[in-house]
Protein backbone atom coordinates (compact mmCIF):
# COMPACT_ATOMS: atom_id res chain seq x y z
CA UNK A 1 0.00 0.00 0.00
CA UNK A 2 1.15 3.25 -0.98
CA UNK A 3 2.35 5.47 2.34
CA UNK A 4 0.57 8.72 2.50
CA UNK A 5 2.46 11.93 1.90
CA UNK A 6 4.08 13.41 5.06
CA UNK A 7 5.35 17.11 5.48
CA UNK A 8 9.54 16.11 6.64
CA UNK A 9 10.41 19.47 6.77
CA UNK A 10 9.10 23.11 6.66
CA UNK A 11 11.29 26.49 6.78
CA UNK A 12 11.31 30.14 6.14
CA UNK A 13 13.97 31.58 5.79
CA UNK A 14 15.77 35.14 4.93
CA UNK A 15 17.22 35.29 1.24
CA UNK A 16 20.64 35.27 2.23
CA UNK A 17 23.61 32.93 1.92
CA UNK A 18 24.07 32.51 5.50
CA UNK A 19 20.68 30.97 6.26
CA UNK A 20 20.93 28.86 2.89
CA UNK A 21 23.47 26.96 4.38
CA UNK A 22 21.81 26.43 8.08
CA UNK A 23 18.96 25.08 5.74
CA UNK A 24 20.75 22.19 3.78
CA UNK A 25 22.09 21.04 6.77
CA UNK A 26 18.16 20.52 8.30
CA UNK A 27 17.22 19.28 4.65
CA UNK A 28 20.09 16.73 5.16
CA UNK A 29 19.15 15.40 8.68
CA UNK A 30 15.29 15.29 7.84
CA UNK A 31 16.50 13.03 4.79
CA UNK A 32 18.63 11.11 6.56
CA UNK A 33 15.93 10.41 9.75
CA UNK A 34 14.07 8.90 6.64
CA UNK A 35 16.78 6.78 5.57
CA UNK A 36 17.04 8.63 2.12
CA UNK A 37 19.72 6.86 0.37
CA UNK A 38 23.08 9.28 0.22
CA UNK A 39 22.49 9.78 -2.97
CA UNK A 40 19.51 10.81 -3.44
CA UNK A 41 19.76 13.23 0.04
CA UNK A 42 23.05 14.84 -2.40
CA UNK A 43 20.72 15.58 -5.14
CA UNK A 44 17.71 17.01 -3.35
CA UNK A 45 20.13 19.05 -1.05
CA UNK A 46 21.98 20.66 -4.21
CA UNK A 47 18.60 21.10 -6.46
CA UNK A 48 17.43 23.07 -3.41
CA UNK A 49 20.49 25.36 -2.54
CA UNK A 50 20.64 25.75 -7.03
CA UNK A 51 16.67 27.09 -6.75
CA UNK A 52 17.61 29.38 -3.67
CA UNK A 53 21.07 30.67 -4.90
CA UNK A 54 19.38 31.86 -8.16
CA UNK A 55 16.55 33.67 -5.70
CA UNK A 56 19.55 35.26 -3.79
CA UNK A 57 21.57 36.46 -6.70
CA UNK A 58 18.73 37.10 -9.42
CA UNK A 59 16.20 38.54 -7.71
CA UNK A 60 15.18 42.13 -7.64
CA UNK A 61 16.56 44.35 -4.97
CA UNK A 62 12.97 45.39 -3.67
CA UNK A 63 12.38 41.78 -3.15
CA UNK A 64 15.79 41.02 -0.93
CA UNK A 65 14.11 40.85 2.44
CA UNK A 66 10.98 38.78 1.08
CA UNK A 67 11.42 35.07 2.80
CA UNK A 68 11.70 31.77 1.19
CA UNK A 69 9.66 29.29 2.26
CA UNK A 70 10.67 25.21 1.78
CA UNK A 71 8.34 22.48 2.12
CA UNK A 72 10.01 18.84 1.88
CA UNK A 73 7.28 16.11 2.06
CA UNK A 74 7.89 12.34 1.54
CA UNK A 75 5.78 9.31 0.73
CA UNK A 76 6.86 5.80 -0.36
CA UNK A 77 9.04 6.57 -2.67
CA UNK A 78 9.07 10.05 -3.71
CA UNK A 79 10.31 13.50 -2.03
CA UNK A 80 8.49 16.60 -3.22
CA UNK A 81 9.68 20.09 -2.42
CA UNK A 82 7.83 23.33 -2.45
CA UNK A 83 9.79 26.41 -2.99
CA UNK A 84 7.79 30.11 -2.48
CA UNK A 85 9.20 33.05 -3.02
CA UNK A 86 7.74 36.85 -3.77
CA UNK A 87 9.38 38.01 -6.73
CA UNK A 88 8.90 38.88 -10.35
CA UNK A 89 7.40 35.69 -12.18
CA UNK A 90 10.37 33.43 -13.38
CA UNK A 91 9.31 30.23 -14.57
CA UNK A 92 12.66 27.82 -14.78
CA UNK A 93 10.91 24.95 -16.20
CA UNK A 94 10.43 26.63 -19.34
CA UNK A 95 14.25 27.32 -19.64
CA UNK A 96 16.11 26.59 -22.07
CA UNK A 97 18.60 23.50 -21.27
CA UNK A 98 22.37 24.23 -22.15
CA UNK A 99 24.24 21.59 -24.44
CA UNK A 100 26.77 20.65 -21.50
CA UNK A 101 29.92 19.81 -23.89
CA UNK A 102 29.30 23.49 -25.78
CA UNK A 103 29.36 25.17 -22.25
CA UNK A 104 32.45 23.61 -21.12
CA UNK A 105 33.81 24.73 -24.30
CA UNK A 106 32.89 27.80 -24.23
CA UNK A 107 34.30 28.33 -20.77
CA UNK A 108 30.93 30.12 -18.99
CA UNK A 109 31.62 30.25 -15.56
CA UNK A 110 27.67 30.58 -14.95
CA UNK A 111 24.52 29.49 -16.08
CA UNK A 112 24.22 25.51 -15.21
CA UNK A 113 21.93 26.42 -12.06
CA UNK A 114 18.99 25.38 -13.42
CA UNK A 115 20.53 22.39 -16.00
CA UNK A 116 21.54 21.42 -11.93
CA UNK A 117 18.45 21.63 -10.99
CA UNK A 118 16.26 20.00 -13.61
CA UNK A 119 18.86 17.03 -13.89
CA UNK A 120 19.26 15.87 -10.13
CA UNK A 121 15.40 16.45 -10.33
CA UNK A 122 12.56 13.91 -11.68
CA UNK A 123 9.79 17.03 -12.33
CA UNK A 124 9.71 20.38 -11.81
CA UNK A 125 6.37 22.26 -12.32
CA UNK A 126 5.66 25.77 -11.99
CA UNK A 127 2.74 28.29 -10.79
CA UNK A 128 2.53 31.78 -10.15
CA UNK A 129 0.38 33.20 -7.88
CA UNK A 130 -0.88 36.30 -6.03
CA UNK A 131 2.75 37.59 -6.90
CA UNK A 132 4.01 34.52 -5.77
CA UNK A 133 6.56 31.72 -7.76
CA UNK A 134 5.92 28.74 -6.72
CA UNK A 135 7.99 25.67 -7.58
CA UNK A 136 7.11 22.25 -6.96
CA UNK A 137 10.17 19.88 -7.80
CA UNK A 138 10.15 16.18 -7.30
CA UNK A 139 12.28 12.93 -6.87
CA UNK A 140 12.03 9.28 -6.74
CA UNK A 141 14.65 7.97 -3.88
CA UNK A 142 15.77 5.04 -2.69
CA UNK A 143 15.68 4.22 1.14
CA UNK A 144 18.48 1.87 2.49
CA UNK A 145 16.58 0.00 4.70
CA UNK B 1 29.05 31.64 4.85
CA UNK B 2 30.32 28.50 3.16
CA UNK B 3 33.73 27.23 4.21
CA UNK B 4 36.64 26.94 1.79
CA UNK B 5 40.36 25.93 2.20
CA UNK B 6 42.71 26.23 0.17
CA UNK B 7 45.89 25.33 -0.26
CA UNK B 8 48.77 24.91 -2.96
CA UNK B 9 52.10 23.30 -3.48
CA UNK B 10 54.58 22.68 -6.63
CA UNK B 11 55.70 19.20 -7.57
CA UNK B 12 57.93 19.85 -11.07
CA UNK B 13 55.86 22.05 -13.10
CA UNK B 14 52.47 20.76 -11.89
CA UNK B 15 50.69 22.68 -9.32
CA UNK B 16 48.41 20.62 -6.57
CA UNK B 17 45.54 22.92 -5.47
CA UNK B 18 43.82 21.70 -2.19
CA UNK B 19 39.86 22.87 -1.78
CA UNK B 20 38.37 21.50 1.59
CA UNK B 21 35.06 22.77 2.13
CA UNK B 22 32.30 23.84 0.14
CA UNK B 23 32.59 24.95 -3.71
CA UNK B 24 29.18 27.20 -3.83
CA UNK B 25 27.92 30.22 -5.17
CA UNK B 26 28.95 32.69 -1.78
CA UNK B 27 33.06 30.36 -2.26
CA UNK B 28 33.30 30.58 -5.96
CA UNK B 29 33.89 33.96 -6.26
CA UNK B 30 37.57 33.55 -3.41
CA UNK B 31 38.07 30.08 -5.36
CA UNK B 32 38.05 32.13 -8.74
CA UNK B 33 40.29 34.42 -7.03
CA UNK B 34 42.74 31.54 -5.69
CA UNK B 35 43.45 29.94 -9.50
CA UNK B 36 43.31 33.10 -11.26
CA UNK B 37 46.60 34.15 -8.68
CA UNK B 38 48.23 30.83 -9.31
CA UNK B 39 47.38 31.13 -13.32
CA UNK B 40 49.31 34.86 -13.38
CA UNK B 41 52.20 33.24 -11.31
CA UNK B 42 52.39 31.02 -14.33
CA UNK B 43 50.85 27.85 -13.84
CA UNK B 44 49.43 26.07 -16.68
CA UNK B 45 49.53 22.49 -15.36
CA UNK B 46 46.83 22.80 -12.79
CA UNK B 47 45.62 19.17 -10.40
CA UNK B 48 42.84 19.75 -8.23
CA UNK B 49 42.34 17.92 -5.33
CA UNK B 50 38.66 17.59 -4.49
CA UNK B 51 38.80 14.46 -1.83
CA UNK B 52 37.71 17.29 1.09
CA UNK B 53 35.21 18.89 -0.62
CA UNK B 54 32.19 18.15 0.75
CA UNK B 55 29.45 20.11 -1.95
CA UNK B 56 30.34 21.37 -5.28
CA UNK B 57 27.04 24.25 -7.11
CA UNK B 58 26.94 24.76 -9.97
CA UNK B 59 29.00 28.05 -9.43
CA UNK B 60 31.69 25.74 -7.99
CA UNK B 61 31.99 23.87 -11.31
CA UNK B 62 31.55 27.55 -13.24
CA UNK B 63 35.05 28.13 -11.74
CA UNK B 64 36.71 24.91 -12.79
CA UNK B 65 35.10 25.22 -16.33
CA UNK B 66 35.92 28.84 -17.13
CA UNK B 67 39.78 28.63 -15.83
CA UNK B 68 40.31 25.62 -17.54
CA UNK B 69 39.60 27.08 -21.25
CA UNK B 70 41.64 30.22 -20.16
CA UNK B 71 44.19 27.75 -19.98
CA UNK B 72 43.66 25.75 -22.78
CA UNK B 73 44.07 28.85 -24.97
CA UNK B 74 47.79 28.78 -23.54
CA UNK B 75 48.05 25.03 -23.81
CA UNK B 76 47.38 24.42 -19.99
CA UNK B 77 44.70 22.49 -18.46
CA UNK B 78 42.73 22.01 -15.06
CA UNK B 79 42.45 18.17 -13.97
CA UNK B 80 40.95 16.77 -11.06
CA UNK B 81 41.73 14.22 -8.44
CA UNK B 82 40.99 12.34 -5.57
CA UNK B 83 36.91 13.17 -6.07
CA UNK B 84 35.15 11.72 -2.73
CA UNK B 85 32.43 9.33 -3.65
CA UNK B 86 29.82 12.47 -3.13
CA UNK B 87 30.91 14.56 -5.53
CA UNK B 88 32.07 11.79 -8.14
CA UNK B 89 28.33 10.99 -8.08
CA UNK B 90 27.47 14.83 -8.91
CA UNK B 91 29.95 14.52 -11.51
CA UNK B 92 28.25 11.57 -12.88
CA UNK B 93 24.58 12.50 -12.86
CA UNK B 94 26.00 16.19 -14.39
CA UNK B 95 27.46 14.52 -17.09
CA UNK B 96 31.03 15.78 -16.40
CA UNK B 97 32.43 12.50 -15.55
CA UNK B 98 33.58 12.49 -18.54
CA UNK B 99 34.43 15.65 -19.51
CA UNK B 100 36.99 16.37 -17.32
CA UNK B 101 40.38 14.54 -16.67
CA UNK B 102 40.02 12.44 -13.25
CA UNK B 103 42.27 10.94 -11.12
CA UNK B 104 42.12 8.67 -8.07
CA UNK B 105 45.15 10.24 -6.32
CA UNK B 106 47.44 13.20 -6.42
CA UNK B 107 50.30 10.93 -7.61
CA UNK B 108 47.99 9.53 -10.68
CA UNK B 109 47.12 12.63 -11.42
CA UNK B 110 50.40 14.44 -11.86
CA UNK B 111 51.96 11.82 -13.55
CA UNK B 112 49.45 12.20 -16.38
CA UNK B 113 50.92 15.88 -17.26
CA UNK B 114 54.27 14.10 -18.03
Amino acid sequence: MREKEKNILSQQIPASFPELNKLKDEIVSALSQHNIQKEDIASVELAIYEVIANIIEHGPAEHRDKPVSINLCKNSDTIKVIIKNEGNRFDLTKAQLPDIVAHYKSGKNRGLGIYFIRTLMDNADYTYKDSFNILTLRKQVKTTN
Amino acid sequence: MGSLQYSSSKHGDVTLVSVSGSLDAETAPKFNEKLQNEINKGATKILCNLSNTDFIASAGLGVLISNNQALSKSGGEIRLAGLNEKIKKIFKVMGFINIFKIYNNNDDGIKSFK
